[in-house]
């Protein structure tokens, strides 16, 4: 037999259970629990296969449902005939449970509709009027108030806390293309013939846009465009714009 | 005052109380009418606010007066307002629907209905003030009985408990057989 659920899907015994005779479409009334007992061990079965924990509330209802299945094979004792009266059925004892619990689990679907439905509605915290509230404060304190008032207002204050939080968003780094730079740089080298590296930047400078800028004037150097000079290793570096003449004896 | 200034007033409060909201009785203390004609000025209120160019409402839960959003409306309002709520686990909503019937009710009735441990989803929903303790059964252990709260009821957009759908006749059948069993035999709720 192929199981496609796990038993992490379930609530509890029960709901497997009632899971199993939902497959069979079968009314719980008419529940044969011989034959459901195997299909609630040939479940348990696969899970231990697939090493699965399996918990002992689960192997509780297995024992159980043995222990009617082995209690219909028995022929009735006489003895047992004074007590039946007072005792319930087993069997029906466990029908009688799966159709409660099977109440409920049909009623959560209105709950979730619900819930759904309240989430529709949009409501704003009340203005902050406290400068001005004509009630004193310690009125409201009279009120019959108890724990679980106090528990409320906190989640109530969670909640609004909750939604001051900044909108998310997300903040792109601009990126700026090395033809961009070599453009920028240009309309800068015509206002100042000679500057340091250093000189280039404004106040943000990123560890990017020093690369792009970089990358800009080696390219620019190759074009001739500018001549570099350093003194020595990691000194600043000054930049020299050639204008046309020089442009040609470099070339 | 006449009837626009009535609803104006209206209003103007449920503007600013905003989620808190008002209930019917103190409307009427703070608008000087009677409850009925709060009732029939809400009644009015919202048939107004039925036109389409109106953006809000009146809502009526737990008890409360509270204006909000229409909800025709939400898709638009979702663009600026993403609601990222956590809807209640099956486990959660299992044991509120069976408290907010049976109440009141202790963990071990819970638990024997749903036939698994439940302890910490209670927890976890008290925490949450969806329910809370209302009283201790008399009996060895004195056990905690769970009731539902206020924020139950906004939560699940219900104005009162009275409005909860009727459960299949079974049950009503079992609680009223466990009842009689119950006055017979053991309960007695103490404060």
């Amino acid at each position: 037999m192929e199981y496609l659920v796990t038993i992490d899907a379930f609530q509890g015994p029960l709901d497997l259970l009632l899971y199993l005779i939902k497959e069979a479409r079968i009314d719980i009334d008419n529940v044969n629990v011989s034959e459901i007992t195997q299909q609630y061990l040939d479940y348990l079965h696969a899970m231990e296969d697939l090493n699965l924990e399996i918990a002992s509330e689960y192997l509780r209802l297995a024992a159980y449902l043995i222990y009617i299945k082995s209690r219909k094979m028995l022929p009735q004792s006489n003895l047992d005939d004074e007590n039946i009266s007072y005792e319930e059925n087993p069997e029906e004892q466990l029908k009688r449970r799966l159709k409660l619990y099977s109440i409920f689990k049909d009623v959560v679907s209105f709950f979730q509709e619900q819930e759904t439905e309240r989430e529709k509605y949009l409501t704003k915290i009340p203005s902050d009027l406290s400068e001005e509230l004509k009630i004193e404060t310690k009125d409201f304190l009279l009120q019959d108030v108890d724990i679980y008032d106090l528990l409320s207002a906190y989640n109530r204050v969670l909640k609004r806390y909750s939604l001051h939080k900044p909108i998310k968003t997300k903040i792109k780094p601009q990126t700026i293309t090395i033809d961009e730079r070599i453009q920028e740089l240009s309309d800068l080298f015509r206002t100042r013939k000679k500057l340091r590296f250093t000189e280039i930047f404004e106040e943000n400078v990123t560890k990017e846009l020093i690369v792009v800028t970089f990358m800009a004037i080696l390219e620019l150097t190759k074009h001739h465009v500018i001549r570099l000079h350093q003194d020595t290793l990691f000194q600043d570096i000054y930049i020299e714009y050639l204008d046309e003449e020089m442009r040609e004896a470099h070339g | 005052m006449d009837r626009a200034e009535l609803l104006a007033g209206l209003e103007g409060l449920l503007y600013v109380a905003g989620d808190e909201g008002f209930t019917k009785d103190e409307l009427a203390q703070i608008l000087e009418i009677s409850e009925e004609e709060v009732e029939e000025l809400v009644e009015e209120y919202i048939e107004r606010c039925k036109d389409t160019s109106r953006g809000v409402t009146i809502i009526h839960t737990a008890g409360h007066y509270r204006m909000a959003t229409k909800k025709e409306y939400i898709e638009l309002f979702r663009k600026v307002y993403t609601s990222n709520k956590k809807r209640l686990s099956s486990a959660a909503l299992e044991v509120i629907a069976i408290v907010a019937y049976k109440q009141p009710i202790t963990r071990a009735e819970i638990e024997d209905i749903r036939g698994t441990n439940s302890e910490n989803v209670i927890r976890k929903l008290v925490a949450m003030s969806f329910i809370k303790e209302v009283g201790r059964l008399d009996v060895p252990g004195r056990p905690i009985l769970y009731g539902t709260t206020n924020d139950f009821l906004d939560y699940f957009n219900l104005s009162s408990i009275e409005e909860l759908p009727e459960l299949a006749e079974d049950v009503e059948r079992e609680t009223e057989e466990k009842d009689l069993y119950d006055s017979m035999t053991k309960i007695k709720i103490t404060e």
